[in-house]
C-alpha cells in the first residue's frame, strides 16, 4: 500500500472533520466509537492513504467525482486525494448509496465510503454546501446516453436456413429462416460526478425480405423442428427457383433473382433507452438504430412426371 | 526570530502526537522524562503503574469495540468506557441494528502508538492505529468483500478517582 505522510504544523488553528452522513454504518473499532464532529488544535499528523476502497470500482460504476475541484478533496500536496461529494446530495443522502445492500461508512480521516457488495466501493471526502457558491453545471443525461449508444454494438446475428443453402430451398414447401444467435439486449452503463446513466437496447421487431417480393415483420425466428410450427417460427413458401445460372438464361425466373439465389435480409429494428440516477433523475427514448444481415439463399424445384405402369413415359 | 520557539514548540507537540515521545508535550524538556530533574523514583513507578493502567484501559475498551460490532449491543456498565465514547458506541450499535448490519472483524493488528500522561495524572492521551480487515453482514449473511481499514484515533481518558484505573472517555479522528 503506498502510504505518504504529511505532517503539518497548523498552529492553534482548529480542524473540523467532515460530518457524518446520518445513515453512515460504523464498521472499524475506532470509528465505532469516534466521536462524530471533533476538533484539534496544535500539531497534526494528515496521513493520506491509497486505500483499496479509494480505488475505482469495476462494473458498471467508473467512479468519476462527485464533484470536483474543492480543496476538500485534495491532499496536502495539491494531488487529488478523495473525491468531494456534497452532503446534501441525493447520493450522500441514501443510506443506500448504490442499491441494496450497500452503505455508507466511515472511513479514515473522516472520509465517507461506499460499501457496495460487489465491487471496491469508494471513498469520498464529504463538503458542506457553500451559501452563494454558483451551482455545478448540471450534467445531462441525455446527451451522455446518446454518446453511450452511439457506441453501443449491436449485432443482428447471421441467418441461419432449413433447408440450408447448401441443400438449396425447394419450391412449394416452407423454408425456416431464424437469426443466430438471437439479438441479445446489450446494455451499457457510465458514472460521471454521481451521475449514473444506463443505456438498454433491445429489438423491437425484425423485418424479413426472402428476396422473392415476400416479406414479413416478426421475431428472431426458431430452429426448425419436425412437426408444427411453433409460434415465432419465420417460414415462407418460394413459388419460383432461383438457383446459380438461372438468372438470364430461364425466362421463368423472377427478376429479383440473383446469380446465385435470392438474397435474404433480415432487418432487425432496435429500441434503445436511458435511464438516469444521480443528481439528475430521468430517462426516456433514443433514436432507434437498424442493423441488418443477408444471405444469399439458391432455391431449386422438384418437378413430377407421372408415368406408366409399365414404366414409360 | 520570533518564529523560532513556536517551531519548536510545534514541532515537539507533533513528535508527541506521532508517538515519539512518552510523556506531554507542553515543553520541550517534558518530552524526556529521563532527564526530569523534578522526577523521583517512586514518581517514576507512580508514572509506570499510571501507563500500565492506561493501556489496560484502552485494551479493555478495544475489545468491547470489536465485540460490540458483531453483536450490536453495549453493556450498561462497560468496564473501560464512559463518557462520549460509550455513548457514540451505544449509538453506533442501534444505527447498525437499524439496518440489520453486523460487522466481523476478521483481522486486525491494533497497536498503540503512544500514550500520554496528563502531569496532573487525572488524564491521559493515547494514540492509536487499528488496521483491520472487516466484513459486513446483514440479516446474518455475509454482503459481499471484506473491508480494509487502516484508523488511527486518539483516545482521551479520565482517570477514576484516586485508584490506577481509567476508562476511555473521548474517541477523536486526529
Amino acid at each position: 500500500m503506498a502510504r505518504r505522510t504529511v505532517i503539518g504544523l497548523l498552529a492553534a488553528s482548529m480542524i473540523p472533520t467532515a460530518t457524518a452522513c446520518a445513515d453512515s454504518i460504523r464498521v472499524g473499532a475506532i470509528s465505532n466509537q469516534k466521536s462524530p464532529s471533533e476538533a484539534s488544535a496544535g500539531g497534526s499528523i494528515n496521513v493520506s492513504s491509497h486505500t483499496p476502497a479509494r480505488s475505482r470500482t469495476p462494473g458498471d460504476y467508473e467512479g468519476a467525482n462527485e464533484s470536483s475541484g474543492s480543496p476538500a478533496g485534495r491532499g496536502s500536496s495539491g494531488e487529488p486525494a478523495f473525491p468531494t461529494i456534497s452532503s446534501n446530495s441525493p447520493r450522500y443522502r441514501n443510506p443506500h448509496p448504490y442499491g441494496p445492500g450497500s452503505f455508507w461508512y466511515e472511513a479514515e480521516g473522516g472520509h465517507q465510503c461506499a460499501y457496495v457488495p460487489a465491487s471496491n466501493g469508494a471513498c469520498f471526502t464529504v463538503v458542506q454546501p457553500e451559501a452563494g457558491q454558483p451551482p455545478q453545471p448540471l450534467i445531462n443525461p441525455a446527451a451522455i446516453a446518446a454518446g453511450l449508444a452511439s457506441r453501443m454494438s449491436l449485432q443482428a446475428g447471421n441467418i441461419a436456413v432449413s433447408p440450408s443453402a447448401h441443400a438449396d430451398g425447394l419450391t412449394g414447401a416452407a423454408s425456416w429462416f431464424w437469426l443466430e444467435p438471437t439479438p441479445a439486449s446489450p446494455s451499457l452503463s457510465l458514472s460521471l460526478r454521481g451521475e449514473h446513466v444506463t443505456v438498454n437496447a433491445a429489438a423491437s421487431a425484425i423485418r424479413w425480405s426472402f428476396g422473392d417480393g415476400a416479406s414479413l415483420t416478426g421475431g428472431p425466428g426458431v430452429p426448425y423442428r419436425q412437426g408444427a410450427a411453433p409460434a415465432g417460427a419465420v417460414r415462407h413458401v418460394y413459388q419460383a427457383r432461383c438457383l446459380p445460372g438461372d438468372r438470364g438464361h430461364d425466362p421463368s425466373v423472377l427478376p429479383s433473382c440473383g446469380s446465385n439465389g435470392y438474397t435474404v435480409e433480415a432487418l432487425v429494428q432496435w429500441t434503445i433507452s436511458y435511464t438516469a440516477s444521480g443528481p439528475v433523475i430521468g430517462g426516456g427514448a433514443l433514436p432507434a438504430r437498424a442493423t441488418s444481415a443477408s444471405i444469399t439463399y439458391p432455391v431449386g424445384e422438384a418437378r413430377a412426371f407421372l408415368t406408366s405402369a409399365e414404366g414409360g413415359t | 526570530m520570533r518564529r523560532a520557539p513556536l517551531t519548536t514548540a510545534a514541532i515537539v507537540a507533533t513528535l508527541a502526537i506521532a508517538g515519539c515521545g512518552t510523556s506531554t508535550h507542553t515543553t520541550a524538556t517534558q518530552t524526556q522524562p529521563a532527564q526530569h530533574p523534578s522526577t523521583t523514583p517512586g514518581q517514576q513507578t507512580t508514572q509506570a503503574a499510571l501507563e500500565q493502567a492506561v493501556r489496560e484501559a484502552v485494551t479493555q475498551d478495544h475489545a468491547l469495540s470489536v465485540e460490540t460490532l458483531w453483536t450490536n449491543q453495549v453493556p450498561a456498565h462497560p468496564p473501560a468506557t464512559a463518557g462520549p465514547a460509550l455513548a457514540v458506541m451505544r449509538e453506533s450499535g442501534a444505527q447498525r441494528r437499524k439496518q440489520g448490519i453486523r460487522v466481523r472483524t476478521l483481522s486486525e493488528r491494533f497497536t498503540v502508538l503512544g500514550v500520554a500522561l496528563d502531569p496532573s495524572y487525572s488524564s491521559a492521551t493515547v494514540v492509536i492505529r487499528d488496521v483491520q480487515r472487516v466484513a459486513p453482514y446483514k440479516n446474518g449473511k455475509r454482503l459481499g468483500h471484506a473491508i480494509n481499514l487502516d484508523e488511527r484515533a486518539h483516545l482521551l481518558l479520565r482517570r477514576q478517582g484516586q485508584a490506577a484505573r481509567f476508562v476511555v472517555w473521548k474517541v477523536t479522528g486526529r
